[in-house]
């Protein structure tokens, strides 16, 4: 039965998981960026969704909606300003990992000044009361809620793309951006507004994220960035579809090493980056190794 | 009857740092006409094609589509203005069908023209539009280029290379294409080594050589010009 149990908890936590990586997955497909304060984005969404909670009662559910246009905005202003640099660098992916490398530290040192660097955490009952009954086994209700607002939110990415004038000049771009710029799509316009989208979808996240992760607090940043970087590239880089792949793959994984090895079990995002690399570069639903 | 100029480029430069793909090239191409634009590799063709699709700047000179001047516009602008252009290794938007391909150009490129639904049947892709581009061969994703290209409905098209590796009866297929295109008053500078085929396309060639045109005129007078046969014969 612990077997069964542990393969819910990991599908529940693959779903958050997708939920948490494929804004970066986003981001990287159109533009090549690496964004290294990913996981920053995230805490600053489970901030502020901490101090919706407080401040003014609002549940976090709703949080994971109301970050999203500030972020978008937020995003596209930044798209621009880096834009210019990144597109006359000789490496821009090499440039992208350090100014975002440089974003990362300065947002986890302006938390850390203005709400102090102690952990904060969301009452579970502010979405649930009480666990989930499911195969003979009891989970914690925020998992499966938790779950069940990643399906929506990595659904709504996946329609934006696949049906959305928008979301299809986004793939172009992603497959070619020249290519795209020569059907006439302003590559550079679409992207900023991709890039807005893919740090709103990474704060909304934080949102939710505390009941998953046990809290928000300034530091957590680097290892959510890690977490995500690992399931985009076991599923496949700029592969959307992938993302919810990597991410269920490293849930289960995940799951079953804390049953089995849970001394080992903090290994296993850098266990499975390196078998993947190694093995399959181009990720479980790669079709050929990226020449970048 | 008078021919207007719906392309005019006029003293163009671009360098690569020290390196000068182009010198001072100009090109002046009519509604309907077929340009051939040869020379060896190296000597500007492809970078041409770049400065005046937008795809990269140039350092002089201007372009001009339909008289207005598009220099400074970026890439899809000028699609807009009505010049487009195939890439000599196409690279059509892989998890999309043949139809999405078409339909993206329309689109975003091409809303003011009447040319969607027929681009399929003009290149010989009707049977394949819904198909994966992924799973087309080299000479289906080239034709998918131009599709894609007409799509965005242009005055002026240039075609880079599109015959590379053809057999000669596919070679007929592609001029009589290409033939039919520009009955549509759309202007073709068509990119080729292959002079036997341009021959069947054109009586009139641009020729570079190291950034700089060395000839522009009647194709058969080019075969016989010295400085020509030198750039392509090594003197």
């Amino acid at each position: 039965m612990l077997f069964e149990y542990a393969v819910v908890a990991g599908v529940l936590f693959g779903l958050f998981y997708a939920f948490l990586s494929i804004g970066l997955n986003l981001v990287f497909g159109v533009q090549r960026i690496v964004n290294l304060a990913h996981g920053d984005v995230i805490m600053i969404g489970g901030f502020a969704s901490w101090e919706l909670y407080y401040t003014y009662h609002i549940s976090p559910l709703l949080s994971v909606v109301l970050v999203i246009p500030p972020t978008v905005l937020a995003g596209f202003i930044i798209y621009r300003l880096i834009d210019g640099p990144l597109s006359r660098a000789q490496d821009p992916e090499m440039l992208s990992l350090i100014l975002f490398f440089g974003v990362s530290q300065i947002l986890e040192a302006l938390v850390t000044i203005f709400l102090g660097n102690n952990q904060r955490s969301i009452p579970d009952s502010s979405l649930v009361h009480g666990p989930v009954h499911f195969l003979g086994q009891s989970y914690p209700g925020v998992w499966w809620i938790v779950a069940g607002a990643s399906i929506p939110m990595v659904g709504l990415v996946i329609l934006y793309l696949y049906r959305t004038k928008l979301g299809t000049a986004t793939r172009a771009i992603m497959a070619d951006p020249i290519e795209a710029a020569a059907v006439g799509i302003d590559v550079r316009k679409v992207s900023a507004i991709t890039f807005g989208v893919g740090l709103a979808i990474t704060a909304s996240v934080g949102a939710i994220a505390p009941f998953m992760i046990g809290g928000v607090d300034p530091s957590e940043g680097v290892n959510l960035t890690i977490l995500a970087f690992a399931v985009i590239v076991i599923g496949s880089l700029g592969n959307i579809g992938g993302t919810v792949v990597g991410g269920l793959i490293f849930g289960v994984a995940f799951e079953l090493a804390q049953l089995y090895l849970p001394s080992w079990s903090s290994l296993i995002p850098y266990v499975l980056l390196l078998a993947v690399l190694l093995f399959k570069p181009s990720g479980v639903l790669g079709k050929r190794v990226r020449s970048a | 009857m008078t021919l207007t100029n719906v392309l005019e480029v006029d003293g163009v430069v671009k360098s690569f740092g020290g390196f000068k793909a182009l010198n001072g090239v100009s090109l002046k191409v009519s509604q309907g006409e077929i340009v051939g634009l040869v020379g060896p590799n190296g000597c500007g063709k492809t970078t041409l094609v770049n400065v005046v699709s937008g795809i990269y700047s140039c350092d002089g000179g201007s372009v001009r589509l339909g008289g207005k001047d598009v220099t400074h516009l970026p890439a899809h602008k000028r699609v807009l203005f009505g010049v487009n252009r195939t890439f000599q290794v196409p690279k059509p938007f892989k998890d999309m069908t043949v139809q999405e391909n078409v339909e993206l150009a329309w689109n975003f490129g091409g809303r003011h023209g009447s040319l969607r639904d027929s681009v399929l049947g003009t290149t010989g892709l009707e049977d394949l539009k819904d198909r994966v581009t992924s799973t087309l061969n080299t000479a289906q994703q080239k034709r998918l280029d131009l599709a894609r290209a007409l799509a965005t409905n242009p005055q002026v098209l240039f075609v880079d290379e599109l015959g590379a590796g053809l057999n000669p009866s596919e070679l007929s297929d592609l001029a009589e294409m290409l033939r039919g295109i520009s009955k549509l008053n759309v202007a073709l500078i068509v990119v080729e080594h292959l002079m036997g085929f341009l021959e069947a396309l054109t009586t009139r060639v641009v020729v570079l050589e190291a950034g700089k045109e060395i000839f522009e005129g009647n194709i058969k007078d080019a075969i016989r010009d010295k400085k020509v046969v030198e750039v392509f014969l090594g003197g």
